[in-house]
């Protein structure tokens, strides 16, 4: 039942496009595919938006510059955001100069989630700001995870190679946020929100 | 229960992740405990909403200059044909696509129309056998009801409902004539089915507007949230699901004349369209009556006044055959009938005598 976030795009085919071709059509829908996952997981480790841009261009970069190479890689995904990642620590690095920084999972930035009122339910907007509240009020490591799982359709192996933690790690952080979500919903959700309903118009 | 449990069971189920093994102990759980299978429908309903993509042409546009730049890009990989501004974004392109996803829409409103002239009349007014409890209100009333689940229905004036005594069955049925909002109760393993002479409504759990007055020429299905899918009586096959904030106006049309007009425009039988508000209000203007708020939005004098003889339970006649088509848009909130004519006569070129309950509408001197 996964839900893969854009599903007519067949990255394998843009690949051996782009390789073979030197497909600019199929370099675009390439960027336009991975762009804005790429910076919001780059903006998770530097804090400006600008440096995030440039490293996510610099990635899109190294793609065409290797683009003959690119079947080879295993799994693009992965390979784009540890590009990111290692993109993004190299640039942390060179801020704090000559003092190479190990970066650890607490130094992930704290990035916003604004979940959405869900389409085929009804719950009051008041109920949706708890939710939200109570989501962004998990670490930033547990948020990194649940943003890549949700918005990027990642699987738990994908994301523990890209963080560096355990599948195992990504298995319980994940739960947690789900859980933290849940426990907001009052026994009995109708009820309890049938005030604010319409307010959703 | 095991809370704990339940939710890990929840989160592997979303991401993808849960065996088989899980998955059925999952549904073990839910089948158990009815609110946690709610909670996990709202949870994943939350989770399947995905964030909206940002407009990233502009920076595909720098990437390749960045490219050209760098002397990444040689001159014959860049086709004349795609010099830099011809760079259609996804974006756009999505509009062609809309474009052709209205023509291929138009194409069926037409085979609907065909479908609804072809199929005998006295097809599309079948009857569901149904209805032990009937609640009805008269002209110039309102009243709200609470079903036998739960669900809580709005009932505008000179409307009538028809429920079976404990909505028995995999079916949740009622019969509706005249206008009714409805907030349903949630269940996903009985679906709620509301039957008008010209639609078929089937719901989960949602909250919306039907308006299927008999003697007005459309019958509209307001969706506010939640998702609801319609369909025809004369063509129960093709069902038609709508969005929130969507409404679905199917025209009553009787005679030729409809069909020939071009579909797309106002008159054709079937038309999806985004539901009305005003700035004023927090809710749609399709639904504004339960706020007791009288609303014309462009609506014609003929409509205007068949609309006040429900709301005041009075009589109205129209001396003018050419007012007939003259249109109105107002929001009245809690006014009384010598008000709202007043207004009418202030903004136009008619006036009006009450006699008793009766009303008659003549043009200014």
């Amino acid at each position: 039942m996964k839900r893969v976030r854009k599903p007519s795009v067949d990255i394998q085919d843009l690949l051996i496009r782009i390789g073979e071709r030197d497909d600019m059509t199929a370099y675009e829908k390439f960027y336009y595919h991975f762009y804005t996952p790429l910076f919001n997981f780059a903006l998770s480790i530097v804090d400006s938006r600008q440096q995030a841009e440039e490293i996510v261009s610099d990635v899109f970069v190294k793609i065409w510059r290797s683009r003959k190479t690119l079947l080879k890689i295993n799994n693009i995904s992965t390979y784009l955001y540890t590009c990111v990642r290692n993109g993004a620590i190299d640039y942390l690095n060179r801020m704090r100069k000559h003092e190479i920084i190990h970066f650890s999972p607490t130094d992930y930035k704290d990035v916003f989630i604004e979940l959405r009122n869900p389409s085929d339910h009804c719950i009051s907007t008041d109920l949706m700001k708890k939710i939200n509240d109570a989501i962004n009020q998990l670490p930033s490591q547990c948020k990194v995870i649940f943003k890549l799982v949700k918005e990027d359709g990642l699987s738990y192996k994908q994301v523990a190679e890209i963080m560096h933690l355990s599948p195992l790690t990504v298995r319980n952080q994940l739960a947690i946020a789900i859980r933290r979500m849940g426990e907001i919903l009052p026994e009995h959700i109708y009820n309890d929100s049938g005030s604010g309903k319409r307010e959703k118009v | 229960m095991d809370q704990q449990r339940f939710w890990l069971l929840v989160s592997l189920k979303l991401s993808g992740e849960a065996t088989r093994e899980e998955l059925l102990e999952l549904d073990d759980l839910i089948q158990r405990n009815s609110e946690t299978g709610l909670k996990h429908a709202v949870i994943s309903g939350i989770w399947n909403e995905k964030a909206p993509l940002p407009d990233i042409s502009h920076l595909f546009k720098s990437q390749v200059e960045r490219l050209r730049r760098e002397g990444e890009l040689g001159e014959e990989s860049i086709p004349s044909s795609l010099e830099l501004q011809d760079f259609t974004p996804v974006i756009k392109r999505k509009s062609r696509l809309l474009y052709l996803l209205t023509a291929a829409a138009s194409v069926i409103v037409i085979f609907f129309c065909w479908k609804f002239f072809l199929k005998n009349k006295t097809d599309m007014q079948h009857e569901i056998p149904l209805a032990s409890n009937i609640i009805t209100t008269q002209k110039g009333s309102k009243t709200t009801v609470q079903l036998p689940d739960g669900t809580k229905v709005w009932l505008n004036a000179d409307s009538r409902i028809y429920y079976d005594e404990n909505f028995k069955g995999d079916l949740r049925e009622i019969q509706l004539e005249g206008e009714a909002f409805f907030e349903v109760k949630k269940d996903s393993s009985r679906p709620f089915v509301i039957h008008t002479s010209i639609v078929d409504i089937k719901v989960l759990g949602t909250t919306f507007n039907v308006k299927s007055y008999n003697n007005e020429d459309a019958t509209e299905t307001s969706l506010i949230c939640g998702k609801v899918e319609v369909s025809l009586k004369s063509n129960p096959e093709k069902k038609i699901i709508l969005r929130p904030n969507e409404k679905l106006v199917v025209k009553h049309g009787i005679g030729n004349e409809v069909i020939k007009r071009t579909i797309g425009d106002e008159s054709a039988l079937l038309l999806v369209k985004p539901l009305r508000k005003d700035p004023a209000y927090k809710n749609s203007l399709e639904t504004l009556w339960i706020d007791n708020k009288l609303v014309f939005d462009s609506e014609t004098l003929e409509e205007v006044c068949k609309k006040l003889e429900r709301w005041y339970n009075v009589k109205i006649a129209i001396h003018d055959e050419e007012m007939k088509k003259d249109t109105y848009t107002a929001i009245f909130d809690g006014e009384t009938l010598l008000n709202v004519l007043t207004a009418l006569k202030m903004a136009d070129k008619l006036d009006f005598t009450i006699h008793n309950n009766e009303v008659s509408i003549f043009a200014k001197k």
